[in-house]
């Protein structure tokens, strides 16, 4: 198992913007293809630990909103 | 590991004798609590100063640094990424370094912007053979710029990082072998949440970790937030932290850097003294287990 930069910018994205981060929790297929993943990597994600996405997102809001 | 002194034996002789270096106890620097900080430096060995929070006004802690022993501490440059750490902001750090000159500089064993994108804050890695190649990339560009090497610190997360064959500890120690001069920085507190998080034994945790490599040690408390353990270094340093320092105490043999963090709520210097003695205990007992084991081998 390998990810490299484009992962992170999926990632990344997912952490940050709800919009996005909706629509990959209804179809995280599409998202993946939209960003180009490998399989592999696209498999990684649709098992991703929802409830822990969920909370580190609220988390990471509340910092960025308490740098502002 | 051990400084050397010269002493006069009864003929005249001198010879020179090991002194182990004693372990070091402080705070992480804030402002809220500097004059109470300032006002106990006789139980205050050292201080972490936020790096970020002085790259615009460095002056400022040349101050702070004639008085106690200053550590910096980084949270912008995100090394655990794919991605090349952010040039600018290393310059920004490596320009803090020389002109301060810091008893060491650590970061974070994490990631913090991706596809041009700021997380805002210590997003955990994936853990996987491709991380730990990115990893050991961006050590050796902050070796490179820096001029000397970085302590690094584990980090507590909310998510189990997809994409993460590896286990938390596999992946430092694969991270670690790859960067032989690299330190540890062991935030213990990041230990006992992912622990509670996601199910792991954080003493087995500690057991599987190169704990030679550690040099400082994080404590800081937190809270249960649905389910999980959030860092949110609101609250007071909690027992299973001040056991597991003892356990590092016991299974480190070089003497360890000790910082309290904490970020808001605070109820006075006292309460983070009463907190500093603590942990002075918790080493103090993982210490003597040490020697006691030693002496029994």
């Amino acid at each position: 198992m390998r990810t490299g930069a484009k992962f992170e910018a999926v990632l990344a994205r997912l952490y940050t913007d709800e919009e996005y981060r909706m629509r990959f929790l209804q179809d995280p297929g599409a998202i993946a293809v939209e960003a180009g993943l490998s399989l592999e990597e696209a498999a990684a994600l649709a098992v991703i630990d929802r409830e822990g996405l969920d909370l580190a997102c609220r988390s990471f809001q509340f910092k960025r909103d308490a740098k502002v | 590991m051990a400084g050397v002194v010269a002493v006069a034996e009864e003929d005249a002789a001198v010879v020179e004798v090991a002194v182990p270096k004693p372990d070091r106890f402080g705070f992480g620097w804030r402002a809220e609590l500097a004059m109470g900080m300032l006002l106990h430096l006789d139980e205050i060995d050292i201080v972490e100063v936020i790096a970020e929070d002085y790259f615009e006004r460095p002056e400022l802690l040349g101050t702070l640094a004639r008085q106690v022993p200053v550590t910096l501490h980084g949270v912008g440059l995100g090394p655990a990424s794919a991605s090349a750490v952010d040039e600018v902001r290393l310059g920004k750090l490596a320009r803090l370094v020389e002109r301060v000159r810091p008893d060491s500089w650590s970061e974070h064993l994490a990631w913090v912007r991706g596809g041009g994108r700021e997380i805002g804050h210590l997003a955990a890695p994936c853990r996987n053979a491709g991380t730990v190649e990115g990893t050991l990339r961006n050590i050796e560009r902050m070796r490179r710029v820096m001029g000397s090497e970085p302590v690094l610190e584990n980090v507590a997360t909310l998510i189990d990082p997809p994409a993460s064959p590896m286990g938390e500890a596999e992946w430092l120690r694969e991270v670690l072998d790859g960067a032989p001069g690299t330190g540890m920085l062991l935030d213990l507190h990041n230990v006992h949440a992912n622990a509670t998080n996601f199910g792991f034994d954080a003493g087995a945790f500690l057991r599987a970790v190169p704990m030679d490599r550690v040099r400082t040690v994080h404590l800081a408390g937190g809270r249960m937030w649905r389910g999980r353990l959030l860092d949110d270094h609101l609250h007071d340093v909690p027992e299973p932290v001040f056991q597991l320092l003892e356990e590092a105490a016991y299974l480190a043999p070089q003497p360890l850097t000790v910082l309290i963090e904490r970020d808001g709520r605070y109820e006075g210097v006292d309460s983070m003294l009463m907190q500093l003695r603590e942990a002075r205990r918790a080493v103090a007992r993982g210490r003597e287990r040490r020697l006691a084991g030693r002496a029994a081998a």
